[in-house]
């Protein structure tokens, strides 16, 4: 059979394969999109939100580089907040309810509006490899298609299991295959696989719930975009609804414990410990009365409700028992159950820093495969992995975020040096320069590195710079001018100051013409200024080892001076510069100094017999 | 690791005795080494261009005469700009003007300033691997010296405080980034008394036991003798000051007392132990407390001065003693030569025939031969110092106290910006003093805090 070529072939239409294939088919290369089903691109399998703490941020950084899911969710958002609005700025986090099905149609759309990207309905089989390097893929129907670069995003599907009660039925998602023989053939290319746990929670038929009865949740009047190229959001909102268990659901769970696979034995494999199922939730915090429930609308009419809070895997009768007990639900039909899935995923400690195997030349792991969790970590590395493939098929070098840059280098340095032992999500407090890494400016951070890599459009790049020159204009003026011997810069860095407020009225002020988001980012800066210096004099401590690579060729074992558990754990880890393999565990600083001593020796070999050889 | 651009500084010598004064060199090295030592000797202009400066420091009242040598990049050891302050003063003031060079820079590792040399292209290419040994080397001691203190009181002090500080970090850190859950985080009042107890109780370590620590790091001399022997009494004159409760009564020192004794050339600690006893009495606990306390202190000592009444006309009792402690380095000293019948000479005669070690003749009370044991026990010192690499043990608690000071002001301004109602900001200067307060390997400190979250708060909505 003939194999169609490709430059680029993305298996599985998740949010890590949508934004990998439009990142790579946008920076040129010719991409096929390999989905079971094209309806089920860019599906919400779980909660129907995007953003939340730190996941907004996220959000604003794939926004800042060029990436779809900031200006999908704006466009189909039906409720915004903005988290933490009460605390700093560098906390402050976008999150919306989305209305699932306009969310995927509006990525679908996106999708096939690009030229050079085609979306191929089928099932993927197997990874093609020929003497350690990617050639393409075999679909299960027998379909043949060529590509140097192959990316993997293929979330709960490998060996998917599902669990609900006793039953227990093998598929990637509910009602959807499950894909073993993919599995099967990473673990013959060599690849550790691993299992993870997650669950979701029931769907309930929106009018059957008695909303009278329910604590009720609005959206921010006026709502605040997530991407830096949306004007505006003028669509009407929707409310979200809050219940709570009781006494009475705990004893029925407690009474059915037995009954729920997580306790029975029946699920192995490590959940997530911020994201447990009720029946979790109630055994380690039993002195607890009762539990919240957001009942959040998965379209804009709320046709159906997602119960958020109690994801289980307790049969179908003491689900419906359950919510017969709780307030404002006791009537409501349940469409889909909960259940708990059980999948397959290969430890990120495999891969490079371009999120490539380091086993298999040109194939590339994202999203929940690399054992993350969450709609917006899987995007993030499936962006950087569509950015990465086409820059390897053009021989650049790879675009590497540091721990400074984004909380998406944050996440990849993190899934790089550490073992994870639960699905990885973000927190803000993973990120130790979290006060430069906020969501109001992501886009100073990353869209001039958008726009040199290709991603960023004319329309983007010409807004942002006028923000940026805007943000100029304003600091310059709050610098120099001056009251009562202060300026107004230095009036904006003490929080008592009650008169740093009236520079807003200034008339010089409203001449400038500014956009509330300039304005807001300036004074962000003038508040964190003192500790923003001392965090860039951190920074630069931190860049000077990022910035000392390790040579993909390096034999750790034969690193004279270097300790026992220190070659084993490198030459495991290959870390890709002395910052990172200092953050593996049990690397100590003294092991970077004699690695460093090596390094430049090794380097002058090489030198030496590069020359020896022209020089021949 | 730290950046090679970050300007260090370090004792680098204690060269051999030459005539009677030790010659120290403190160097410094990095982008701001000649704008520290210029600051430090209060100099107006550069040093840069001058070569060889001979001027004087100020140092707690002191003057102090010190040659700087001013090296410019490239054409130094390092290939940084370096600055070495050539010093004839006893190594505790050296040490001392480390301290003043270290508010200003930071401590060079073992090894650090040949890993300089060398990454800068001033050693060639065969020299790595002995570089690379060095630095291992180097590693070794460190960890030698880091296991000591954290088998300490000290450490475990520190430890219990950074236990405290990623407890709280976990609290306000759950209010942060899980304040959509419905969770009950601390209030701003508590977390200023959690840091202020913290904060006090990293004072009181600043206060007492860092030095305690820098104590152990010093060569030590303990008394020894029978009960009433005049070891208080020496110990007193010695040092110039009472120390022990001195009485007529036998067995008036109970506990093992200690002090330090400035000498010549360094510094030492001298202690005083509780009288020896030849009869065993199990009735009396305190006693045989007492006597284990002295035998250990004795046991690790550096030097022992054995101490025996010159009037006594018997000395067998001293003479089983003085064979049960067998110190490689022991000096008689024959005490209270003012209440002798005999003459010096006709003691000291009779002791080295029964004690056969060298003996010096003293007096508390009128201060005769003070300065002959002082002079011996500084000897005894110094080639401790040269031994031991003493320089390096006294570098690595400098280190430390720098870091505790580092913490404890992250936790004052941590304390303020919580008022401030600035959490995130607070919980940056939080973790980094749980940073300064941990220990060199890197634990991850953002995963022990999650680890707080999720096993105090049900998160998960």
């Amino acid at each position: 059979m003939t194999s169609e070529a490709f430059d680029c072939i993305v298996i599985g239409g998740g949010h890590a394969g949508a934004e990998a294939a439009w990142a790579a088919s946008r920076l040129g290369a010719k991409t096929a999109l390999v989905t079971i089903s094209r309806e089920t691109i860019a599906k919400m399998s779980c909660n129907p939100a995007i953003g939340g703490l730190a996941k907004g941020q996220i959000v604003r950084e794939i926004d800042a580089l060029g990436g779809l899911m900031g200006e999908a969710i704006d466009a189909t958002g039906i409720q915004f907040r903005m988290l933490n609005r009460s605390k700093g700025p560098a906390v402050q986090s976008p999150r919306a309810q989305a209305d699932k099905y306009e969310y995927k149609d509006w990525i679908r759309a996106r999708l096939e509006s690009v030229q050079g990207l085609s979306i191929v309905e089928g099932m993927a089989a197997e990874v093609l490899v020929e003497n350690g390097t990617v050639c393409g893929v075999l679909l299960a129907d027998g379909r043949k298609l060529s590509a140097a670069a192959v990316i993997l995003t293929t979330g709960t599907f490998l060996r998917g299991i599902l669990h609900c009660g006793d039953q227990q039925w093998p598929g990637g998602r509910l009602d959807e295959p499950a894909s073993n023989e993919l599995s099967d053939c990473l673990r013959r290319l060599g690849l550790t696989v691993g299992r993870l746990k997650t669950g979701t929670p029931a769907r309930l038929a929106g009018d059957t719930i008695d909303y009278v009865r329910l604590e009720r949740q609005d959206g921010d009047q006026p709502p605040v975009p997530f991407s830096f190229i949306t004007d505006r959001i003028d669509r009407a909102q929707v409310p979200c609804w809050i219940t709570y268990t009781n006494p009475q659901i705990h004893q029925l769970l407690r009474d059915n414990l037995y009954r729920a696979p997580l306790y029975s034995g029946q699920i192995q494999s490590i959940g997530p410990r911020y994201c447990p199922s009720i029946e979790t939730k109630i055994t380690r915090f039993s002195d607890k009365e009762r539990h919240q429930v957001f009942l959040e609308p998965e379209d804009r009419a709320g046709t159906t409700i997602y119960c958020n809070g109690i994801s289980t895997s307790v049969p179908k009768d003491v689900q419906e028992e359950m919510i017969r007990l709780m307030a404002g639900t006791e009537n409501a039909r349940i469409v889909h159950y909960a259940y708990a899935i059980e999948y397959d995923y290969c430890p990120a400690t495999q891969l490079k820093i371009n999120l490539e195997t380091r086993g298999i030349n040109g194939l590339f792991l994202a999203g929940q495969i690399n054992g993350t969790s969450g709609y917006e970590e899987a995007a993030g590395q499936g962006l950087l992995a569509g950015i990465n493939a086409v820059r390897k098929l053009k021989r650049q070098e790879p675009l590497v975020l540091g721990r400074d840059q984004a909380y998406l280098g944050v996440m990849i340095d993190d899934l790089l040096t550490r073992e994870i032992d639960e699905p990885y999500r973000m927190f803000t407090s993973r990120a130790e320069y979290r006060l430069s890494l906020r969501s109001d400016n992501a886009d100073q951070r990353l869209t001039p590195i958008g726009r040199q890599i290709g991603l960023v459009d004319e329309r983007r790049w010409r807004r942002f710079e006028a923000k940026r020159e805007m943000k100029e204009r304003l600091r310059a003026w709050m610098k120099s001018t001056r009251t009562a011997g202060l300026s107004v810069w230095q009036r904006l860095q003490r929080p008592d100051d009650l008169t740093a407020g009236d520079w807003r009225t200034h008339p010089e002020v409203a001449a400038m013409e500014l956009t509330d988001e300039a304005i807001e980012a300036v004074l962000i800066e003038a508040r964190y200024e003192g500790y923003l210096g001392r965090q860039s004099r951190q920074i630069e401590d931190f860049r000077h080892l990022e910035n000392i690579r390790l040579p993909e060729k390096l034999d750790y074992a034969t690193v004279p001076h270097l300790r026992f558990e220190a070659k084993e754990k490198l030459s495991a880890h290959r870390p890709h510069n002395l910052g990172q393999a200092g953050r593996i565990g049990g690397i100590t600083p003294a092991d970077l100094m004699v690695l460093q001593i090596h390094l430049r020796k090794w380097y002058e070999q090489r030198m030496g017999e590069i020359h020896g050889e022209s020089t021949k | 690791m730290e950046s090679i651009d970050q300007t260090i500084a370090a004792v680098c010598t204690a060269t051999p005795v030459e005539g009677t004064v030790a010659r120290s060199i403190v160097r410094i090295s990095g982008p701001q080494a000649f704008t520290i030592v210029g600051a430090l000797c209060r100099l107006k202009e550069s040093i840069a261009g001058r070569g060889i400066t001979h001027t004087t420091l100020a140092m707690n009242g002191m003057s102090i005469d010190a040659m700087i040598y001013a090296f410019p990049a490239p054409h130094s050891y390092t290939g940084q700009d370096v600055a070495e302050i050539h010093l004839q003063v006893p190594l505790v003031i050296v040490h001392m003007i480390l301290g003043q060079i270290l508010r200003r820079c930071r401590q060079a590792r073992p090894g650090e300033f040949t890993l300089r040399a060398y990454l800068s292209g001033r050693m060639d290419l065969t020299q790595a691997e002995a570089v690379a040994q060095i630095v291992a080397a180097g590693n070794r001691l460190q960890v030698e010296a880091a296991r000591r203190m954290l088998a300490g009181r000290l450490s475990e002090t520190l430890n219990s405080c950074r236990e405290e500080l990623l407890n709280l970090l976990g609290q306000i850190e759950a209010g942060l980034d899980f304040s959509t859950e419905d969770i009950s985080p601390i209030s701003m009042e508590q977390i200023v008394e959690h840091i202020t107890v913290v904060q006090s109780r990293i004072e009181c370590i600043l206060d007492d036991s860092i030095q305690d620590q820098e104590l152990i790091d010093l060569p030590s001399v303990g008394l020894a003798g029978l009960p009433n022997a005049g070891k208080s009494s020496l110990m007193n004159a010695l040092l110039g000051r009472p120390r022990s409760l001195v009485s007529p009564t036998a067995e008036t020192t109970r506990d093992v007392l200690e002090a330090e004794w400035i000498l010549p050339h360094g510094r030492c600690i001298l202690f005083d132990c509780a009288g020896l006893l030849n009869e065993h009495r199990p009735d009396d606990i305190l006693a045989t407390m007492a006597q284990r306390a002295a035998e250990e202190a004795l046991r690790s000592a550096t030097m022992v001065l054995f101490c025996v009444d010159g009037s006594k006309s018997d000395w067998k009792g001293d003479l089983e003693r003085f064979r049960r402690i067998s110190h490689a380095e022991m000096l008689v000293v024959l005490t209270q030569q003012d209440r002798w019948q005999q003459s010096a000479e006709q003691v000291v005669i009779r002791a080295r025939r029964v004690f056969s070690r060298p003996c010096l003749v003293t007096s508390a009370k009128t201060g005769h031969g003070l300065d002959e044991v002082q002079n011996r026990v500084d000897e005894i010192s110094l080639r401790w110092h040269w031994d031991s690499e003493g320089s390096d043990q006294l570098a690595l608690t400098q280190r430390h106290r720098r870091s505790i000071q580092d913490a404890l002001m992250a936790l004052r301004e941590a304390r303020r910006e919580i008022l401030d109602k600035q959490d995130e900001v607070a919980a940056m200067l939080l973790r980094s003093a749980i940073e300064q307060l941990g220990r060199a390997d890197s634990d991850r400190v953002d995963e022990q805090v999650l680890d707080r979250i999720f096993s105090r708060f049900c998160i998960g909505k």
